[in-house]
């Protein structure tokens, strides 16, 4: 997809699912060092699937709109399958195509989800 | 066909194509693009020459020797030093500004020293120094700017009192080194590095000794000139520092090849910084002498192809000329700062006019993120720019913005690719609107 498409510069205008998540059950910052784009998840497991997701991205576009297809399209997945995801499959959710350095934008938002899966509470 | 339409036709890179737009280079402060004349110059060495230099006698090997040694000749003469053996050949810029670090102030840079700096430096002006004032327990102090991108240097001007004293002067009693870049690789300001130097007296030298018994006198100055020979003709003698340091790959010449000039009596009493082969003149179980300079300071096998490239880049700079080249990027320059300034949605950092200025120019648009700047003007218009903080955090943290995209212009540049920029960043806006 073209990234100055419709739909990702109405997902970078208003990205979904913003916001502090109350009653997160898992929790993470992650941050890119090369550029200070920063990031942070809310989730909410049950029954080990994602209930709820909210997220306070601060970033360029590629990050921004990562974690806001993110947020919509994982919702019901098992926290395995989350865990599991690889850059690969993060492209064909998002449909963007993107080069090496963009593509460390891209996986920030899923670094910081993974991160609070793994990390718990 | 203009001059400019010819020059541009020595550069082979600029006939090139990114996503089906000629590609519009706007990146030369990170590195020029190289003229056939270099190109050829490199692979002429490997072709013809190709041997180790000072450790032959058979013929390559005296041909690689003679022509990395002309090559000295040629860049003493280029930046008017007193001699050829003041220069030495680095990697880079980098390299010679740690090689000072390193020789010159771990021995010599005692504890409650200071060294003063600036905060528009490069990484490579500034960490080198850093780690030295840490490790000896000195102190570091940056000169500040001004809202104009200028350094604050006037007496009663800068507010900063770290970096002033009673008289004014930028150095105190107890300064060892002050290191200061000529131009700023994101602002674009050209210090006055004679004027701000005029009141440090020469660093003067107690004979026979090493640095580290230099201890009170007047500051060594070590001046960062990578940004400047691009653009500037550069006369270290007149300048009035001690050290210069700069890279070949901004000026047209190979990746690989830099240089440190520094003055003969002060590269002579600093011990070597790296040790090996090439910098020595005997060594046995018991004891090893070292090299005059500069040997003394080019241990290891040197980048002879690509000295050979520097070489070629500064005949061509001769041909081109500096005048040339300033009307050229100069005049550019006013253009783009100009019409820039007409965008509300743009905020420029650094100075507006041309004035004691290279065309290297940081900006902001809105907040859109400088990736995504840079982003859309590649893939929509083919034009490279960099964005970031152009290893210059301190600066960035100054001006208060996370990073920025930088527009960097070199003589090979036109003004029609200046009005597809400015077309590329009125439709950005609208994008991104
Ligand atoms: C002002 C300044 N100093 C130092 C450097 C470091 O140059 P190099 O990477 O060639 O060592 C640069 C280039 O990036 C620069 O712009």
């Amino acid at each position: 997809m073209n990234l100055y498409s419709l739909t990702i510069m109405d997902h970078y205008h208003h990205p979904r699912n913003v916001g502090k998540l109350d009653g997160a059950t898992h929790k993470a910052d992650e941050v890119n060092t090369s550029c200070g784009d920063k990031t942070r998840f809310g989730l909410r497991v049950e029954n080990d699937k994602l209930k709820e997701i909210k997220h306070e991205t601060r970033g360029c576009l590629v990050a921004i709109v990562s974690a806001s297809v993110l947020s919509e399209k994982i919702i019901g997945k098992s926290t395995k399958e989350i865990k599991e995801m690889k850059a690969e499959d993060l492209m064909a959710l998002i449909g963007m195509e993107l080069t090496t350095s963009r593509i460390r934008c891209a996986m920030l938002p899923l670094l910081a989800i993974q991160k609070a899966l793994k990390g718990g509470g | 066909m203009s001059d400019q339409q010819k020059t541009r036709k020595d550069f082979p890179l600029l006939q090139r194509r990114i996503n089906g737009k000629p590609l519009i280079y706007f990146d030369n402060a990170a590195t020029s693009q190289k003229p056939q004349k270099v190109i050829d110059a490199v692979s002429g060495f490997y072709q013809n020459h190709n041997a180790n230099i000072h450790r032959g006698i058979h013929t390559l090997a005296e041909e690689a020797t003679d022509i990395y040694e002309n090559v000295r000749n040629q860049v003493a003469k280029y930046i008017n030093a007193n001699s050829p053996e003041e220069v030495i050949f680095v990697r880079n810029t980098t390299e010679a500004l740690n090689l000072v670090a390193y020789s010159f102030g771990r021995p010599s840079v005692l504890k409650k020293d200071e060294i003063v700096t600036t905060i528009m430096e490069h990484h490579s002006n500034f960490l080198p120094w850093r780690e030295l004032a840490l490790e000896n327990g000195a102190a570091l102090k940056a000169i500040d700017i001004d809202n104009g991108g200028r350094l604050m240097i006037k007496t009663g001007e800068n507010k900063n009192e770290d970096t002033k004293n009673k008289k004014g002067r930028i150095f105190n009693h107890g300064t060892k080194i002050i290191a200061l870049t000529q131009a700023s690789n994101v602002l674009g300001t050209v210090n006055p590095i004679k004027e701000i130097l005029s009141s440090v007296p020469p660093y003067t030298l107690n004979a026979g000794s090493s640095p580290r018994t230099q201890s009170r006198g007047y500051p060594l100055v070590v001046v960062d000139g990578a940004q400047a020979v691009p653009h500037l003709r550069v006369n270290v003698r007149e300048l009035g520092c001690d050290f210069y340091a700069f890279s070949g790959h901004k000026m047209f010449a190979p990746m690989g090849a830099g240089v440190l000039w520094g003055r003969r009596e002060i590269l002579e009493l600093m011990p070597p910084f790296l040790f090996g082969g090439g910098m020595i003149k005997n060594v046995s179980l018991a004891g090893a002498e070292y090299a005059e300079v500069p040997a003394k300071f080019e241990a290891g096998t040197p980048s002879v192809a690509d000295v050979a490239g520097l070489g070629a880049a500064i005949e061509y700079l001769e041909e081109i000329g500096y005048e040339e080249i300033a009307n050229c990027e100069l005049s550019n320059c006013e253009l783009l700062l100009g019409e820039l300034q007409k965008i509300p949605e743009v905020t420029i950092y650094g100075p507006k006019t041309t004035k004691d200025r290279v065309a290297t120019i940081s900006f902001n648009v809105r907040d859109i993120h400088p990736h995504d700047v840079a982003q859309f003007l590649n893939d929509n218009y083919g034009i490279a720019v960099r964005a970031g903080q152009h290893c210059a955090g301190p600066l960035h943290e100054r001006l208060g913005i996370p990073a920025s995209v930088r527009a960097s212009l070199a003589f090979y540049n036109t003004e029609g690719e200046i009005r597809v920029f400015l077309t590329a960043i009125k439709d950005l806006i609208r994008v991104f609107k």
